[in-house]
């Protein structure tokens, strides 16, 4: 078999197990739609109380807006002192979800039992891992903050703002260069978790890095990243050829970035898995 | 040596003394190896009074700068990122008059003394008084004749050097003016010269100058005026000489590194200078503002100067940024700001626009900043959404607009500080952040609205009459409301007696404005019921076909305005009518034969000062549940997508 075949064949593998996941997928959206629901709704209730009886502008505006929101600024205040705890509790599903995610596709068992169980078995161990990688773009984040403000930029003291453009522009490429690599090496981790729930953890992570910093591994990763996108900007533009209710298509366009989400991790555990067997072999 | 200029012949009209242009001659030269200036002035004055005056008084701004200990420095209010960084050298500066004579060749260097006509400060140097040995005689002028010398501030707000860069603004000995009784608020001929405050500018009066400034070879001069002659007299140094009549300040700025870029507007020259990095802007510059003169040029008087300098300062020349003077302007604009980011459009129209307010029509900047911030910032708002259209005029970025009205409604109403103290406050009585909203944003928003109320062809008439009259003048307030209320009563039907009852409110008040409807109720009219008219039968209530409509309307702030009520009715009559709503409550009924389904007070949205606009309309039949609908959905499509983006990250 060859290289490329075998890159095609685990990517159309893995939007399928995306796909015939329906039961995660559908709960995933009920969620996502459910929370945001928990964030639109009091908003929507401040548009309500303040223009069920009035003539409402045609145009949202900044005086439409402002209007809007003294019109209750308690509602406002409660709605802003709710969001982190709204949010919160959205990324701790997250966690759990994506726990549930990768225990399915590493057993190919796509029903909701799995996934549940999975949710529960590695929640915690994902939670450490997501904090460590928080924790480790954090320090990414400060390292890349320092260097773009390195040496001297005291506005009084620069001859141009031309450097600092520049640098910024230098430092977001290497930023996106470093957080792709993190990302398959986090969800590469989660597979690892889910395949061999090892004891030490950090050897693992560390051995981790060899086998993602791997031509297949990485086109894989790409490539599921490509189709993400061109399935995204395909809803996009059916949706402003053809009149749909604009909210059906913002369905359609998450449940691309569910499918992704669940394909990503289906293919890095079908080359994690390889990876084992070649190791035993 | 010092220059005598002919001493101005007094022109006396009609019992009055005309006023006349001082007269400024000054040569200035820059040494950059130890930030300083040393100059000679020449200036003649003439009193316009019919009094004598035994003294003058000048504005020494630099000295402002001279320590901690001035009214600029301890007043503290100015933004923290101008401020020099204090442990870092020598910052501060001074104007010192080392020699002063009058054309009787008396020395008066003696007769110099500081005085503090706002506060006690006993240590702020900057206003200078010059006791006149000979008074100056009703009609006659006075030619002082005086060497002075100053240290250039380094990064001081407005003014001063930074590496190669310097901007001279406020930056020579300048004479106060002298109001004559009846002239502003003079109750008697005096001398009006405020010190140099952290908040607040300035106020000088009409004069000629001819400025020579003698700076290193490399550096190229950008100047209030025309450059009339450069003359390189060494390897070292030139003299470039400007003059300008007419103007009311005097300011230069220079570079090595200046890269000058032209264009034209009628027989103005246009000049724009840079730095290199940055010198592809001037297209945006150059646009903007020929549509900015072209406008101003129509609907007040043209600009009558042969040259206007655009000068957009390098990054650490930040601090003089965005501010006017005569025949020249600064802006700001940055490298990494996209097209959407009007900015440079925005800072070039609103300086250019104080060409006309404070320039032309010099009013006071420090007593009255509204008369120039305020009718600028209306201005702006007119040309820019002119220009660039209503609802974008101010940012126009990745779908996110907002246009320069809105803005200027939003920045005053969402100000806390927007009731702490009526337009008419001197700018260093405002509490610090309440200057902006209320000199700016509020004035600008009740002249649009009065615009609206008026109607616009009105308005222009007012702005082209108040402009031709008082320019090269310095009118008060109360000369911009006599011109208001002396073509409204004319001309507008609807205030036969002129706006005073506006101004009240807008200028000398502090109220805000806001109405709403809060309910409109339909009863069906029933027939009485009883032994009615001495009938034997007891009648029972029957409905009849008509009903009584009733409109509540509330007047939540204070402010009072008329203005029209729209009632629309179910059988498709629309009523509109006139509306002076003065107690809190107002209730207006119909008795017809059909339901109100919907109302709307101000339906032209006139009153734009009014703080909520949505409390203006009100239905019954829930109309708007389409529209809220939509939103709604909007609303939790872009959450649905935060929330999905955010789980993808980690
Ligand atoms: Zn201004």
């Amino acid at each position: 078999m060859s290289k490329q075949k075998t890159i095609l064949s685990t990517i159309a593998l893995s939007w399928k197990n995306a796909a015939g996941s329906w039961q995660i997928w559908s709960l995933l959206l009920l969620v996502n739609f459910i929370f945001a629901k928990l964030i639109s709704a009091p908003i929507a209730n401040i548009i309500d109380s303040a223009s069920l009886n009035r003539v409402i502008p045609a145009n949202v505006s900044l005086t439409y807006i402002y209007d809007l929101i003294q019109n209750d600024q308690h509602l406002v205040s409660q709605i802003m002192s709710t969001l982190p705890i709204i949010l919160g509790v959205y990324l701790l599903w997250t966690v759990f979800s994506t726990a549930g995610i990768v225990n399915s596709v590493f057993y190919k068992d796509f029903k909701l039992s799995t996934f549940l169980s999975g949710g529960l078995k590695f929640f915690f161990r994902f939670l450490r891992l997501t904090i460590y990688m928080l924790i480790l773009l954090g320090f990414i984040g400060f390292i890349l903050y320092k260097v773009l403000t390195f040496g001297e930029i005291n506005i009084f003291q620069i001859d141009s703002e031309d450097f600092l453009i520049s640098r910024a522009v230098w430092l977001s490429i290497c930023f996106a260069v470093i957080y792709t690599f993190l990302k398959l090496w986090n969800d590469w981790l989660k597979i690892t978790i889910a395949r061999l729930n090892p004891k030490f953890f950090f050897r693992q992570s560390i051995g981790a890095i060899s086998q993602i910093l791997n031509i297949k591994t990485i086109v894989v990763f790409l490539i599921n990243i490509l189709i993400a996108l061109a399935m995204i900007l395909l809803f996009r533009t059916i949706g402003q050829i053809i009149p749909i209710v604009a909210i059906l298509i913002t369905q359609v366009i998450i449940l691309a970035r569910l499918w992704y989400k669940i394909a990503n991790l289906s293919s890095l555990s079908m080359l994690n898995s390889a990876l084992d067997r070649a190791e035993e072999s | 040596m010092t220059i005598w200029l002919l001493t101005v012949v007094p022109v006396v009209t009609f019992g009055q003394i005309e006023r006349l242009n001082d007269e400024y001659r000054i040569q200035v030269s820059l040494d950059t190896a130890t930030h300083t200036l040393t100059a000679k002035t020449t200036l003649t004055w003439t009193n316009p009074d019919d009094k004598p005056v035994d003294h003058m008084l000048f504005h020494m701004y630099y000295n402002a700068f001279k320590n901690t200990n001035s009214t600029f420095f301890s007043e503290n209010e100015f933004p923290e990122s101008l401020r020099p960084p204090q442990d870092d050298g020598c910052h501060w500066s001074y104007t010192d008059i080392t020699d002063i004579k009058d054309n009787n060749g008396n020395d008066l260097t003696t007769m110099i003394s500081y005085i503090q006509p706002d506060d006690t400060n006993i240590l702020d140097q900057s206003v200078l008084r010059l006791d006149l040995i000979t008074a100056v005689n009703p009609g006659e002028s006075i030619t002082l004749s005086f060497d002075w010398n100053a240290a250039i501030p380094n990064i001081m707000p407005r003014t001063g050097y930074n590496k190669e860069y310097y901007f001279f603004a406020q930056w020579f000995p300048k004479l106060g003016v002298y109001e004559t009784a009846g002239m502003r608020y003079a109750e008697e001929g005096s001398w009006n010269c405020h010190q140099y405050h952290a908040n607040g500018e300035y106020y000088s009066d009409f004069a000629n100058y001819n400025v020579s400034m003698t700076v290193p070879n490399s550096y190229v001069v950008a100047s209030s005026g025309w450059l009339q002659a450069k003359h390189t007299f060494d390897s070292q140094m030139t003299t470039w000489t400007f003059t300008c009549d007419n103007i009311i300040d005097f300011t230069w700025a220079t570079s090595p590194h200046f890269t000058v870029q032209k264009d034209k507007f009628k027989d103005t020259d246009i000049l724009f200078y840079t730095y290199p990095y940055k010198e592809d802007i001037a297209s945006r510059y150059f646009t903007a503002i020929k549509y900015c003169m072209h406008y101003l040029d129509e609907k007040l008087g043209d600009y009558p100067y042969p040259t206007l300098s655009i000068v957009d300062p390098p990054i650490h020349g930040l601090f003089t940024g965005g501010m006017e003077y005569p025949t020249l302007v600064t802006s700001i604009s940055f490298n990494f700001f996209p097209q959407g980011f009007r900015t440079p459009e925005t800072l070039v129209m609103h300086e250019f626009i104080h060409q006309y307010f404070m320039q032309m029509v010099a009013t006071h900047e420090v007593e009255e900043a509204w008369m120039d911030e305020g009718f600028t910032t209306y201005w702006e708002g007119r040309i820019l959404d002119d220009f660039l259209g209503e609802s974008c005029s101010m940012v126009d970025f990745a779908g996110f607009n907002i246009g320069t009205k809105e803005y200027n409604r939003f920045e005053f109403l969402n100000s806390e500080y927007n009731t702490s103290a009526p337009i008419t406050d001197k700018s260093y009585e405002f509490e610090s952040s309440a200057y902006g909203p209320i000199s700016y944003n509020k004035t600008a928003l009740w002249l649009q609205t009065l615009e609206r109320m008026i109607g616009v062809e009105l308005m222009d008439e007012i702005w082209k009459t108040y402009f031709q009259r008082w320019k090269y003048k310095h009118p008060c307030r109360q000369d911009f409301i006599d011109v208001v209320n002396e073509l409204v009563q004319l001309k507008c039907q609807k205030f036969p007696d002129g706006m005073d009852w506006y101004f009240d409110q807008v200028i000398y008040g502090t109220d805000l404005c806001d109405y709403a409807i809060t309910n409109i109720s339909n009863d069906v009219i029933t027939t009485q019921a009883g032994f009615i008219d001495g009938d034997i039968d007891c009648l029972n209530s029957i409905e009849t076909d008509s009903i009584k409509s009733t409109i509540t309307i509330r007047k939540i702030e204070n402010i009072t305005v008329p203005q029209q009520l729209k009632v629309y009715f179910k059988n498709g009559n629309i009523l509109t009518e006139e509306l002076f709503a003065t107690n809190e409550y107002t209730e207006v009924s119909y008795t017809t034969d059909s339901e109100i389904t919907k109302a709307i007070i101000d339906p032209d949205t006139l009153i734009y000062i009014d703080r909520n606009l949505l409390n203006n309309s009100y239905t019954t039949e829930k109309l708007s549940q389409k529209t809220n609908n939509t939103m709604t959905s909007w609303l939790q499509g872009r959450f649905q997508n935060a929330l999905e983006f955010l789980s993808l990250l980690i």
